[in-house]
């Protein structure tokens, strides 16, 4: 069995609204992060593979089985929605024996597998904590560990990260990355520090179509030689902002420090800079928008 | 994994408030109505005694008498009572038709209107109306009598021609009239029903049956509250998604939650029958009877388990094809048009809902119809069954696509 996910043009349509078009794509091993802005149709494609939205047409294996198998899909395959809840009433050890139930998990194994789940995402010792008195963190850790309990070979989560403290995030990209390790991993977000720190291997999505499909490095590459910083005038920023694609402003009294996009030096004053994904991101979402409002 | 699944969802239903207030509601009404007094209405009965009570008698003459009565006495007062959709409506006639009303009686019993007036009312009169007992032995023992030449099936015509008159549901159409009537018992006929008391029922199938007549109606709209809460937990707490997407079938989801559902709502009612079934134990015995100490079991089964089957079925179908509590009001609707449309409080079964027995007595006509009660509570079962499966498919088609059939029509009227 291929531990890869095969997409052949896949669409899909909700009544006359076509939310993917076209979507190709070859997933690997390791954390894949597919990014894009809200409504760009991420969660659409995460639905899918996880078997909770039909396609409309196109070609979807994963790990060789076409994805119309549910049953199939479902034995080998966890999933994080966005909004991951449990029943309110249920402590974290008993909403977690009761997903692995339905990840056909036998009482021994759940017995064994369960506490160590918990153990794994620092819910050990909060086992008896009522879903509903638990942090935002708390409950995307729980998701967590309920979509590895049963050792899926693929595991997809949707904008995990989303609401999370800084501290509650970071933890939760090195677990995903710690998971990562011998299956697939597909991280949705529209958050690109959580793609920089976590993904080698990426794709962006907006309005449904793939903009890039690569590694970080390609992507970087496009941006490449384009990056630069100065600082200018509180009064000077409105202008620039309008002729050149500003990717990051900090102030400071009068005067920001700003990075921007130019194919060329823009200005005096200004200086190269190392390109980051969140740069090469800007980058890209602009040339589709553009590219859009040429058609 | 089916197991597993049940016994956790049994745990969540002993953790709910809606399952405690089912209990609560139940027994309350269950004992409300079945207030210890039966046992004094099984009672070897001695000749000479006031009255016997009543039997269903289905004679042709004594149905005759039985409804002309009834009519008279309507047409007297010109108030009829009918329950058009099962829930009650009283009817006034013109005066034509009051007109037309007497006539069909005249032309029924051969005598004229003045006569049948001097009759009734020198009969009520006969009677202590003052005392309850006496108003009632009135009422019971009242009858008027067809003509000779009266042929049932002449009779029956004229009984739809009053039926036109007062409208839909009254007392006076075919089904009721297959229902037959009640009539004053001798003292041969009770002593008959109390050896059928003591032989067919054994004491306590008499008692049971009682309380499966009351329980029968407080079922008919109870468990949908369990199905409603139980459908509609997934959609509060947002966690379709998460259980869609585990390996577990929908069959396995379903059933179980079904299966947990319908267990802890027969329980209680299995409990309550058994403690309501002890002192009928003692006085069976104290009558020399050996009782049936499992008739709660079986009268549970059978009676009660396929219509607390059927409302969960009901309420699982309706919850997960529509996601709001619409099903509560569906569920009260057919519950009460069941209750108000049977056509006796005693026997007449038919697709009934609610299966009315509502006599400690009556053991020999009870087993005549025994096979009507099986045929309806077996509809009953199957039909539970036909929707559990059409559950099944709805929650996997949710499952598969994302969303409810209800939301589709929804969006395609917007």
């Amino acid at each position: 069995m291929d531990a890869k996910i095969e997409i052949q043009d896949l669409s899909k349509n909700f009544g006359k609204k076509q939310a993917l078009r076209h979507i190709n794509l070859e997933i690997g091993q390791g954390m894949f992060g597919l990014l894009g802005p809200n409504g760009a149709g991420k969660t659409t494609l995460m639905k899918v593979l996880a078997t909770l939205a039909k396609k409309s047409s196109g070609k979807v294996e994963i790990c060789g089985i076409p994805v119309e198998e549910c049953s199939q899909i479902r034995k080998i395959i966890g999933y994080l929605p966005q909004d991951f809840s449990m029943y309110g009433n249920m402590g974290a050890y008993e909403a977690l024996d009761y997903l692995a139930v339905l990840s056909g998990m036998g009482r021994e194994e759940r017995a064994k597998k369960v506490p160590l789940m918990l153990e794994k995402v620092n819910l050990g010792d909060q086992h008896r904590t009522k879903v509903k008195a638990m942090s935002g963190g708390m409950k995307r850790r729980l998701g967590i560990a309920q979509a590895i309990i049963h050792d899926p070979k693929v595991i997809v989560v949707d904008e995990p990260t989303a609401g999370l403290d800084p501290e509650e995030r970071v933890r939760f990209r090195n677990l995903l990355c710690e998971i990562a390790k011998d299956r697939i991993v597909i991280l949705s977000t529209h958050i690109v520090g959580d793609i920089e720190a976590t993904c080698e291997n990426i794709a962006v999505l907006n309005h449904g179509e793939i903009l890039f499909h690569g590694t970080v490095s390609q992507l970087l590459e496009a941006v490449k030689g384009k990056v630069y910083t100065m600082e200018v005038s509180a009064m000077e920023l409105p202008k620039i902002q309008e002729d050149y694609l500003v990717t990051g402003i900090l102030a400071n009294g009068s005067v920001a420090t700003i990075k921007l996009i130019s194919q060329g030096l823009p200005m005096k004053g200004a200086s190269p800079a190392e390109p980051d994904v969140e740069d090469a991101y800007m980058y890209l979402m602009n040339h589709a928008s553009a590219a859009q409002g040429r058609e | 994994m089916f197991g597993a699944l049940f016994a956790k969802e049994c745990k969540q239903i002993l953790k709910s408030m809606v399952y405690y207030l089912y209990v609560a509601v139940f027994a309350m009404f269950v004992s409300s109505q079945l207030n210890g007094g039966a046992a004094e209405k099984m009672a070897e009965p001695v000749p000479g005694q006031e009255s016997y009570g009543t039997t269903i008698s289905h004679e042709e003459p004594a149905v005759m008498a039985g409804m002309l009565a009834g009519l008279m006495e309507e047409t007297y007062r010109n108030s009829y009572a009918t329950y058009p959709m099962g829930f009650y409506k009283g009817v006034t006639l013109s005066d034509a038709e009051l007109a037309q009303m007497k006539s069909i009686l005249e032309g029924c019993t051969g005598k004229g209107w003045e006569t049948l007036v001097e009759e009734m009312e020198s009969h009520f009169q006969a009677y202590n109306q003052r005392d309850i007992a006496g108003a009632m032995q009135a009422q019971i023992e009242y009858a008027v009598a067809p003509k000779e030449s009266l042929a049932y099936g002449e009779f029956c015509k004229e009984m739809e021609k009053v039926c036109k008159l007062i409208g839909a549901g009254s007392s006076y159409s075919q089904e009721k009239i297959d229902a037959g009537v009640g009539v004053p018992m001798e003292y041969g006929q009770a002593k008959e029903e109390f050896d059928a008391l003591c032989q067919k029922d054994r004491v306590t199938g008499a008692a049971t049956r009682l309380f499966c007549d009351y329980a029968g109606i407080i079922l008919s709209i109870l468990p949908v509250f369990l199905g409603v809460t139980r459908c509609l937990r997934d959609k509060r707490a947002q966690v379709g998604q998460v259980v869609f997407s585990h390996q577990a079938s929908a069959a396995s989801i379903i059933g179980s939650r079904y299966l947990a559902n319908v267990c802890m709502a027969f329980l209680p009612v299995l409990v309550i029958a058994a403690l309501i079934q002890m002192p009928y134990q003692y006085h069976a015995k104290t009558l020399g009877v050996a009782p049936d100490v499992f008739a709660f079991l079986k009268y549970g089964c059978i009676w009660l388990l396929p219509e607390i089957m059927v409302v969960l079925a009901v309420s699982f179908f309706i919850t997960e094809l529509t996601e709001n509590v619409i099903s509560i009001f569906i569920q009260v609707f057919w519950a009460a048009a069941s209750l108000f449309s049977s056509a006796s409080l005693a026997g007449n079964f038919k697709l009934h809902l609610v299966a009315r027995w509502n006599q400690i007595g009556g053991a020999n006509e009870f087993w005549r119809q025994q096979q009507d009660l099986w045929r309806n509570r077996g509809f009953y079962f199957a039909l539970s069954i036909a929707l559990l499966i059409a559950t099944f498919a709805l929650y996997g088609k949710k499952r598969r696509e994302g969303e409810t059939i209800y939301g589709k029509i929804f969006k395609r009227r917007q």
